[in-house]
C-alpha cells in the first residue's frame, strides 16, 4: 500500500444502489464483503458475500482483488 | 453500503460462509461441489413441481412450473460438467450425508417442506422459494470461486446469474401480490 491509497475516494452507496449495481453486474465483477461477525453473516447475508469481520480486515486485504470494485456492509 | 444490513430489505442467504459447500458433506473437489448442486437442484424440482400442481392461480403455477423445468436443466448441465471433470458419465452420486433424504436448497429436508407447504398462502410458499433461491445464488457464487478450472468456474457463474433471473421473477410476483409492483 502506497501513500496515496490512504487518499482514495470512498462512496457511500444506498441499498438500492447497491441493489441496481449487483444486478447488473456478475458475480466475479466486484468484491462484496460483509464486515459483521460470524454470527451475524450466519443469520443473514447477501448473496455471495464474503465474510471477513472488520477486526480480520486489515490482515485480509490480499484476499481481494484490487482491481475490482469493492463493496462492504 | 449506508444503513448496512437493515437498510437491504432484500434478498438475503443464509448459514455459516461454509454453508451450501460443506453443510451435508465435506464437499471440496469440484465432483463432490458438482453433485451437491445437483441433489439440491433435484430436490428444488421437485419441490417447484410439487407446487405447481397444488397451486390454484394459473400465473404462478405457471411459474413453478418454469422453475421445475429449469432445475431439470441445471441437472442436465451439471451432469455434463460432472462427466467432463471426472472423465465418467451417468449421474452424480448422492453426496454424503445426503443418502435416503432429499434436500433443498438452503437445507430443508423435502419432505417436511412439503408437509409445511399444505394449507399455505402463495405469499408465504413464495417467500420460502425467494430464500431457497437466494441460497442457491449464494452457493453457486462461492462455489465459482472455490473451483480453479475454467469450465467449473463458468458453468457456476452461469448458474448463479440463472438463479438471479428466478428471484427476480419470483421476487416480481410477491411485490405485485403485495401491492408493491
Amino acid at each position: 500500500m502506497g501513500f496515496f491509497d490512504y487518499f482514495q475516494p470512498v462512496s457511500t452507496w444506498t441499498a438500492e444502489e447497491v441493489r441496481a449495481f449487483l444486478r447488473q453486474k456478475s458475480a466475479e465483477s466486484y468484491n462484496l464483503i460483509d464486515v459483521r461477525q460470524p454470527g451475524e453473516y450466519e443469520s443473514g447475508h447477501l448473496p455471495g458475500a464474503r465474510l471477513i469481520p472488520m477486526a480480520e480486515l486489515t490482515d485480509r486485504l490480499g484476499d481481494l482483488d484490487r482491481s475490482k470494485p469493492t463493496i462492504t456492509y | 453500503m449506508s444503513g448496512g444490513i437493515d437498510a437491504w430489505n432484500g434478498l438475503v442467504a443464509g448459514g455459516a460462509y461454509e454453508a451450501g459447500l460443506a453443510y451435508f458433506s465435506r464437499a471440496s473437489l469440484p465432483e463432490e461441489l458438482i453433485s451437491l448442486s445437483f441433489a439440491l437442484e433435484e430436490g428444488n424440482r421437485v419441490f417447484y413441481e410439487h407446487i405447481s400442481r397444488n397451486l390454484k392461480e394459473e400465473e404462478a403455477a405457471s411459474i413453478f412450473r418454469s422453475m421445475g423445468q429449469a432445475e431439470e436443466r441445471h441437472k442436465e448441465t451439471l451432469r455434463e460438467l460432472h462427466a467432463r471433470v471426472t472423465g465418467k458419465g451417468g449421474t452424480p452420486a448422492v453426496p454424503e450425508g445426503m443418502e435416503g433424504v432429499e434436500f433443498l436448497e438452503g437445507g430443508a429436508p423435502l419432505g417436511e417442506t412439503l408437509e409445511w407447504a399444505k394449507g399455505k398462502t402463495l405469499e408465504e410458499i413464495l417467500e420460502l422459494a425467494i430464500a431457497m433461491e437466494a441460497n442457491a445464488l449464494d452457493r453457486y457464487i462461492k462455489m465459482g470461486r472455490a473451483v480453479t478450472d475454467d469450465r467449473s468456474m463458468e458453468v457456476f457463474l452461469a448458474l448463479s446469474l440463472e438463479e438471479q433471473k428466478h428471484l427476480e421473477r419470483m421476487t416480481s410476483l410477491l411485490d405485485r401480490l403485495q401491492g408493491k409492483g
